[in-house]
């Protein structure tokens, strides 16, 4: 009988013990979780905007988890704040690739951000699924890009539909002021604006462009007073469309201006639409979603309550319209395609998503050119009878009346400015 | 022709209004960077946590233009026990001015970081009842929201100087940012000194920050925006000069607004900068050096 000394069996007991552990630990661990990342702004100016597509993220992944995850496998999700720095984004990626080795990659927050991504995320030949981004993929032609938000397949054409509101006044008018600033999302979409508003004979009297830094918009707004225009089409982000709300009320428009909005980012957002109240009266911006009749759905709805039951907890925007619905149905496609094509490669994926069409919180979603939504449906929302600050009254139907397109509108546009401000 | 000379009056009074708020948030900086010796690089997000102060205390009823001056002192003392603490791990151990300034650019950062996770990250912006509505005067609409800042600004600058000219402890100020030595040499300590001047300065971040929130939107990412203005106005107006942090604020605001109606808005961010350059060529040490 062969005899085990001592030392052989405290090893063979250590490597039984060990291998028991290696063994139970993979058994009680399952499949290895789904590394999900991306970079979002969660400080700097962007960071309202990033919290509340964050919450939404969060909302999908607890969800899926209780649901079993995706395939068998939980989903993590691995985000770091770019600090609404666009420098900061290609490092971030960097290490959600090559440190952290995530699985799948979305994106960050607006165009801005977003675009400095897009050339790692090619590189690497890597899904991406976007969040308010305009037209960046224009150029690239990149085939495994794909964004949510329906601006549509053509830059030049979405804000269009803004010049068209001007075939609702009477009689027409014959002058546009112009006001951008100097940013990509803004650059983008004024080309088409202009065309526009040049088939339409408009003559532009006033045309400044400004730096995001500005502290105050009244300057330039008594530049656009002195030009007087009939209509005056702004591309402002948060501060500035602040800004420029209450400079106008402060300080008057011309007499002849019947018409005053754009692309006002920021008026989608619960903060600024809570501390404007009133001075909103007669703006008309873009949005995605607004609590109107002609847009009501159960599924939204339903999203937004759970949002909303969670939005004063986390302290982030309070009505979710904009950006959340946005970020959660991007992860509904993602979800929809993993489970048909049972894969997580990127081109599999890829491959699915540009020819499939996704049930999701915002409506259906199909994919066209470019990875753009297949076709443009922004609405054109102006503001009547905003009474106070009470952030409650933007939750029910008529104070953001959908005036275009006429398919969705909810009312009818109100002017001139003037009139539209009582 | 007529036109254009009322959009130049009403553009000038909106810079000179605007520049006022730039003085006030820019007398801290100068006070630091002329007197106390400092590249106080955080003044701008004191000022941002000034704004959120008031906005916090406007909350409950109280009128955020004065709120400005209810937190001056605790600021100050703040500001005092900071100064003291930042004194003991780099002045005594006569570290380098750029340590200086790097532990102040990291303390922005934190700050930052601070204000996010007490506040949020929204943007902050409160109306007050002593800056709501507008005014006429010559033709020129003047709304409160910039006028009334600006007075308060023209009353704490003109109260910071009158503290430095008349007063012993702004007298000692002025003498230690001259020569040190010759303090030590009358028995005071520059440091205690130094330390009132910082509470000083931080007092008045109080102040610039309830007037900012009522003239714009205030996020806790807001103070990067005023850094290279708060460094132009510094040096254009004479680091440590109460009355030349006001007029080369004034000058900025007026500049920026004539710049950006009749050159391009785009070419207003230059503005601050190319004066800051046409400064150090022509006179170094500001307009109003001492």
């Amino acid at each position: 009988m062969k005899s085990i000394d001592r030392r052989t069996f405290g090893n063979l007991m250590g490597g039984s013990l060990l291998a028991g552990a290696l063994t139970s630990g993979g058994q009680a661990q399952g499949e290895p979780p789904l590394r999900i990342g991306f970079a979002m702004s969660v400080t700097g100016p962007l960071a309202a905007a990033g919290k509340s597509a964050n919450l939404a993220t969060e909302i999908w992944k607890e969800k899926v988890n209780s649901q079993g995850g995706l395939l068998g496998r939980p989903v993590e999700i691995i985000t770091y704040d770019d600090q609404s720095n666009p420098a900061l984004v290609p490092a971030i990626y960097t290490k959600l690739l090559d440190i952290d080795k995530v699985d799948l990659l979305l994106s960050g927050y607006a165009t801005n951000q977003i675009a400095p991504s897009l050339p790692i995320v090619v590189q690497r030949r890597k899904l991406l699924l976007s969040l308010h981004a305009l037209a960046i993929n224009d150029e690239i032609k990149y085939d495994r890009y794909f964004h949510i938000v329906p601006y549509g397949p053509d830059k030049t054409t979405w804000m269009a539909g803004f010049v068209d509101l001007v075939d609702q006044i009477v009689p027409a008018p014959k002058s546009v002021g112009f006001l951008y600033a100097d940013a990509e999302f803004a650059q983008n979409s004024i080309g088409g604006v202009r065309k526009a508003t040049a088939s339409r004979g408009l003559e532009v009297v006033y045309d400044q462009k400004f730096p995001g830094t500005l502290v105050d918009m009244s300057t330039l707004v008594r530049g656009l007073k002195a030009a007087d225009p009939e209509v005056a089409i702004v591309f402002t982000y948060p501060q500035q469309s602040a800004g420029f709300v209450r400079a106008v009320s402060e300080i008057g428009l011309g007499p002849k201006m019947k018409l005053v909005g754009g692309q006002m980012v920021g008026l989608q957002f619960a903060p600024l639409l809570e501390i404007l109240g009133p001075a909103l009266n007669g703006f008309v911006t873009f949005h995605f979603y607004v609590p109107e009749v002609t847009l009501d759905s159960p599924v939204t709805r339903r999203f937004l309550d759970l949002y909303q039951n969670r939005a004063s907890k986390e302290g982030v925007d309070l009505l979710g319209f904009y950006i959340p619905t946005f970020a959660y149905a991007r992860l509904e496609v993602l979800q929809q395609a993993i489970e048909a094509t049972k894969s997580f490669e990127d081109g599999k994926l890829a491959e699915y998503i540009a020819s499939s069409a996704f049930d999701t919180v915002v409506g259906p979603v199909r994919f066209g050119r470019n990875g753009e939504r297949d076709e443009a449906r922004a609405l054109f929302v102006q503001f009547q009878g905003v009474k106070g600050g009470e952030l409650d009254q933007f939750k029910a139907a008529g104070r953001q009346v959908v005036v275009g397109p006429p398919s969705l509108a909810s009312g009818k546009l109100k002017q001139p400015f003037s009139g539209a401000r009582s | 022709m007529h036109q254009n000379l009322q959009l130049l009056a009403d553009v000038v009074v909106t810079g000179v209004l605007l520049g006022g708020l730039y003085g006030a948030i820019s007398l801290g900086f100068s006070l630091c960077f002329g007197l106390v010796n400092t590249v106080n690089l955080a003044h701008p997000i004191f000022v941002v946590i000034g704004a959120y102060a008031a906005a916090g205390l406007a909350v409950i009823g109280l009128d955020p233009v004065l709120c400005g001056v209810l937190m001056a002192p605790i600021f100050g003392i703040a500001g005092y026990f900071l100064y003291r603490g930042y004194s003991a791990v780099f002045e005594a151990r006569n570290l380098s001015p750029l340590s200086s300034m790097t532990f102040f650019f990291g303390l922005m950062f934190v700050l930052e970081v601070v204000v996010t996770l007490a506040f949020g990250v929204d943007q902050r912006f409160v109306s007050a009842r002593l800056a709501s509505g507008t005014v006429k005067l010559l033709n020129i609409d003047l709304p409160l929201r910039l006028l009334v800042p600006f007075i308060l600004s023209v009353v704490m600058t003109v109260g910071v100087a009158l503290f430095l000219r008349f007063s012993l402890a702004g007298q000692a100020l002025l003498g230690v940012a001259q020569d040190d030595l010759a303090i030590r040499l009358l028995a005071a300590s520059p440091t205690h000194i130094k330390a009132v001047g910082f509470a000083i300065a931080c007092a008045t971040a109080a102040v610039a920050g309830s007037l900012l929130i009522v003239v714009t939107p205030v996020q806790p990412s807001s103070g990067r925006d005023f850094i290279g203005r708060v460094f132009a106005i510094a040096v254009l107006g004479g680091a440590g000069s109460p009355r030349g942090a006001l007029a080369a604020g004034v000058i900025l605001g007026v500049v920026e607004g004539i710049v950006q109606t009749f050159a391009g808005a785009h070419w207003s961010v230059a503005t601050g900068f190319a004066l800051l350059l046409c400064t150090l060529a022509l006179r170094p040490n500001g307009i109003f050096a001492r």
